[in-house]
């Protein structure tokens, strides 16, 4: 990346994206795992074949070829007409994704002021994951689009490759506000015919929809050979319930109210959540969709890090 | 200051102010309960999932911990309380400021001196005593009875004074006594009324004994008032060990020299097992002689002695079991003998020159016909010869006394004139101790002599037969002969074979009433009039002759019949065993003798030689000698220039060597007590302290409330799961 748009991005002071953190980001590179397509050259194997310098086969030559394109050292040799084909090279298109419903909300002041410790609620880390992955993506030179949904589409910005879109992405993410009920199946199908391209789909969400929905809409994606990534963000209270004598459980989405004492059901509620999460990681290793769950108990440049990391070694 | 709840008295009731502490759980539960935090919850998806798997003990658990938890902190509280459990509440809850008068009745009978482990129940006893003190309030009125043969008091009448009695109790010492249980009884009931104390103030009786069933078995607790409570604290062995000496008896008692003399002891074995019991006759304390004999358990067997007498006088003698007794064969254990007091006996005889013979008759000496003189005659025939082995001593029946009685070995009565009561009295007195009279019937006397006997028995003598009328057949010229005679009695036995006695011609006798079921019939004449019947009374017998022995009566002196057949009665009517050689610890004892004249200075000593107070009455015939009061088993002697010129034997009474106890419901019983006087506790000092205020329940609290902790955690740990 050059430097003086780094240094831009560093003085721009952005909640989701800092000079500190952009220091953890400098070496990460997120690359596709499928071919992308795309009309300008870039690092991403495109399904398009042509003229390039990459050389990968050869076929006959008709009539509307462009003669240019003919080799004519082959015609020396063998007295027919073909033509050289190359693999070329794309940009990789990154849609983002991301929860903003209310349920994202969990955690952050509330946990702070009732623990008494540093806490970052599902949507923030979810935020902070979204602009780390939209930097990554300009950096390299890619596409990234940033869409941001409840139960509907709250706001889409079109996939762009350039710094301005990058500060419009960060821009949109600090002035949103987390909204009411969750539908991600819906929200899938709304915007499938927003992503031109194939690509990345990167869905940030902590998923609490019907599994059965969430993966039928994303087989839509993958029927059109999208890479879908799904980001599974759960706060480390939702993954363990916290020690608290007894409490009033208050649906963030439906307003509804349970009390009970956490430690009576902490175990049952840990093996229900566990059995849901493992549901989830089967049903996506199935259809070959990378899955990863986040802890926001866990600092998100380590967790994108190790995410990238591995994804790399697959 | 202590609060009773039912039978559970709290030392500490102050803590219940702790109660306020039950509450804390409760309230902890109430607050958590009521006091949810809001928390705005991604889903309640599974939460609700959770929740649904919860069992009701999970719903309940709250309610369950807070039920235990209540109650840990209840029995906590409760063990701070000092609750005391209490059989006896009526014991246990005095009013200290009230007082009370209370009766220590402490057995120290012989029985008590039983070693068990190296503690005799006497030192149970007085630690029984010693603790019933210890919960004595300063306002308590309080008498010690130590029960021996003489109830012995600390006080004149109850006293407050707790350092005396303490001392006294500690001074005690058991006493070789056969324990008037019944006098110290009534004393104890008098001393509770001589208390001045108002009857609203409890009164109580502590009986510490090891309540023998021969000496408790007897006693009357009617005379006890039915608003004192009677404690009864047995201190007694649970299973005695015991073999004693129970008599010794020397046949004949009163033998002469050279002939043979057979002392016969009877020894008890009290135990459970069987015992081989050596036998040491210490005879004239220069020659012993020793057995060995077989008891089985809770049997007595007899065994004797066999000697002869070379020299005439008063033989001490001592009977013992040496050391400990050994099991019999297969069980080489060697047995506790734990009472060590009858494990020997002290006795004396008399061994005379000849048998001595009291011949009473008032006829007139110089009637040569009489049947005294022919009776004197026949008794012997030697006159004043050495040879003789019988000698007579003819008196009037006015001369009699007990002293010139109580020398006889048999007294005659023949052609005696009325006698006084008081002289009925000294016969009967002398057949009661086991002499022996024959009554020879002649004169209009008789009838009124044998009346007068009986008054005087008050109940012990009854005449075998009436005297209704007198025959004289010789008016007719005829004569009665004997037509039915018991020659299985020890007197007609030898003249079974000769048949002479049928050759006897009776001219003069009394017409007679047999009185059924009295006495038994020896000879009858052939008109059916009984000649001859014996009646014993007491440990004597009585010989009625209904003949005389002159020749006016009959013709059996000049028939050599005569002589052997007085012999024979004189024989037969030889004491065959003397109660009186030896008298029992506690009591009285006397004897007599005709060592002693007016003028000797007669020390009396006791069997530790100590110079000892007695009385001595001295009458021409001989010295009665009285002893007050013994106090030690062994020989009381009395000595005239430092010489012992006669002896007495003192022993423990054979009752005390039975250790068979009451039990408690046992006494119960006995005492009649149905009320809630009745109470009883182990001889141990925590039995009676659990008695008297009541059994520490603090620790089984505090360990109830660790067991419902460790129960709460247990139950946390499983519901957690």
């Amino acid at each position: 990346m050059p430097l003086e748009r780094t240094k831009k991005a560093q003085g721009s002071g952005h909640k989701y994206l800092n000079a500190d953190y952009l220091r953890y980001l400098e070496s990460l590179y997120l690359s596709s795992r499928v071919t992308v397509e795309g009309a300008y050259s870039g690092k991403h194997a495109s399904p398009l074949k042509g003229h390039a310098q990459e050389f990968t086969d050869y076929r006959k030559y008709y009539p509307g070829d462009s003669i240019r394109t003919i080799d004519w050292k082959v015609y020396a040799r063998t007295d027919r007409y073909v033509i050289k084909l190359s693999e070329l090279e794309t940009i990789m298109t990154c849609y983002l994704l991301v929860d903003s419903s209310a349920s994202m909300a969990f955690g952050g002041q509330w946990h702070e002021n009732f623990f008494g410790s540093e806490d970052m609620s599902k949507f923030d880390y979810a935020c902070y994951l979204a602009a780390a992955l939209s930097y990554l993506t300009i950096k390299q030179g890619d596409k990234v689009g940033l869409t941001l949904f409840d139960s509907n589409i709250k706001s889409h910005i079109p996939s762009g490759s350039t710094y301005s879109h990058l500060y419009k992405i960060l821009n949109q993410l600090e002035k949103n506000r987390v909204g009411q009920g969750t539908s991600v199946a819906k929200v899938l199908r709304e915007s499938f015919p927003l992503f031109k391209h194939r690509g990345i789909l990167i869905l940030i969400s902590d998923l609490l929809d019907d599994p059965e929905e969430i993966f039928g809409a994303l087989d839509m994606y993958l029927h059109k050979n999208f890479e879908v990534v799904l980001f599974h963000i759960l706060h480390k209270h939702e993954l363990e319930l916290p020690n608290i004598s007894s409490v009033n459980f208050i649906d963030a989405e439906t307003k509804q109210r349970l009390t009970s004492i956490p430690a009576d059901i902490k175990n049952s509620y840990t093996r229900h959540l566990n059995q849901f999460i493992d549901s989830i990681a089967s049903t996506a290793q199935s259809r070959k969709v990378d899955y990863q769950l986040f802890s926001t108990e866990t600092p998100y440049q380590l967790a994108l890090q190790n995410y990238i990391a591995g994804r790399g070694r697959k | 200051m202590n609060l009773l709840i039912g039978t559970i008295l709290f030392d500490n009731p102050a803590l219940w102010i702790g109660a306020i502490a039950l509450g804390i759980p409760v309230m902890i539960h109430l607050l958590t309960r009521r006091t949810p935090r809001d928390m705005v919850f991604p889903t309640l998806r599974f939460i609700r999932m959770a929740k649904a798997n919860q069992s009701n003990i999970h719903r309940l658990r709250h309610i369950i911990l807070l039920l235990l938890r209540t109650a840990m902190f209840l029995f906590i509280l409760l063990a701070f309380l000092k609750p005391i459990i209490t059989e006896s509440s009526d014991l246990a809850t005095q009013d200290p400021d009230a007082g009370k008068s209370i009766i220590i009745l402490a057995d120290a009978s012989a029985s008590m001196g039983y070693l068990n482990d190296g503690v005799t129940s006497f030192s149970r006893a007085k630690v029984a005593a010693l603790e019933i003190l210890d919960h004595c309030s300063a306002k308590d009125k309080i008498n010690l009875i130590i029960m021996g043969s003489v109830p012995k008091l600390s006080f004149d009448a109850p006293s407050e004074n707790l350092v005396i009695t303490r001392k006294d109790i500690r001074e005690a010492e058991v006493l070789p006594d056969h324990a008037d249980i019944n006098a110290a009884l009534a004393e104890a009931v008098k001393q509770l009324g001589v208390d001045g104390a108002p009857p609203s103030i409890k009164k109580e009786i502590y009986f510490v004994s090891d309540f023998q069933r021969s000496n408790w078995s007897n006693v009357n607790f009617g005379i006890v008032n039915e608003n004192v409570q009677m404690v009864f604290i047995p201190v007694g062995p649970e299973e005695a060990s015991n073999c004693a000496i129970i008599s010794v008896s020397v046949l004949p008692a009163s033998p002469t020299v050279m002939e043979p003399v057979e002392i016969i002891c009877k020894v008890a074995n009290y135990g459970n097992r069987s015992s081989q019991v050596p036998l040491e006759l210490v005879f004239k304390d220069d020659e012993i002689l020793t057995q060995e004999i077989t008891i089985e358990p809770h049997m007595t067997a007899s065994t004797s002695f066999r000697v002869r007498i070379n020299d005439s006088g008063l033989y001490e003698c001592r009977l013992r079991i040496p050391g400990n007794t050994s099991l019999s064969a297969g069980d080489r254990l060697t047995a506790k003998d734990g009472l060590e007091i009858d494990n020997q006996r002290f006795f004396t005889f008399n061994v005379a020159q000849k048998v001595n013979v009291l011949l009473v008759s008032d006829a007139k000496t110089d009637d040569v016909k009489s049947g005294s003189r022919f009776l004197d005659r026949a008794i012997n025939p030697f006159l004043e010869s050495q040879d003789a082995t019988v000698v007579t001593s003819v008196i009037r029946s006015d001369k009699l006394d007990a002293l010139n009685a109580a020398s006889a070995q048999v007294i005659i009565l023949s052609e005696i004139n009325e006698l006084s009561l008081d002289k009925a009295e000294i016969l009967i007195n002398y057949l009661r101790d086991g002499g022996s009279i024959a009554y020879f019937h002649v004169g209009g006397a008789s009838a009124h002599n044998l009346k007068l006997l009986t008054e005087a028995s008050e109940g012990d003598y009854a005449a075998p037969y009436t005297l209704t009328g007198q025959v004289d057949l010789s008016i007719k010229n005829e004569h009665a002969v004997l037509a039915g005679a018991n020659f299985d009695h020890r007197i007609l036995r030898k003249f079974k074979e000769t048949g002479e006695l049928g050759d006897l011609k009776f001219y003069s006798y009394f017409t007679t009433e047999r009185v059924k079921q009295k006495g038994q019939v020896l000879l009858s004449f052939d008109d059916g009039n009984v000649a001859m019947a014996e009646k014993t009374v007491g440990l004597g017998t009585m010989l009625l002759c209904n003949f005389g022995c002159s020749l006016e009566s009959c013709d059996m002196p000049r028939h050599t019949l005569f002589v052997p057949l007085v012999h024979e009665i004189i024989k037969g009517l030889r004491p065959s065993a003397d109660a009186r050689n030896s008298f029992e610890v506690g009591h009285q004892c006397s004897m007599t003798t005709e060592s002693v004249t007016q003028k000797d200075h007669v020390e009396f000593r006791d069997p530790d030689d100590t110079v000892i107070e007695g009385t001595l009455d001295v009458s021409s015939s001989g010295a009665f000698i009285f002893f007050p009061r013994t106090h030690k088993c062994g020989f009381y002697r009395i000595f005239v220039k430092n010489s012992p010129v006669g002896s007495v034997a003192v022993n423990v009474n054979a009752l005390e060597s039975n250790l068979e106890a009451l039990d408690i419901s046992q006494l119960k019983e006995l005492a009649k007590i149905s009320r809630a006087q009745f109470y009883a506790a182990l001889g141990n000092q925590s039995s009676i302290s659990e008695l008297l205020s009541g059994k520490h329940l603090w620790h089984y609290f505090l360990l109830i409330a660790i067991v419902l902790l460790a129960l709460e955690q247990v139950t946390v740990m499983i519901l957690k799961r």
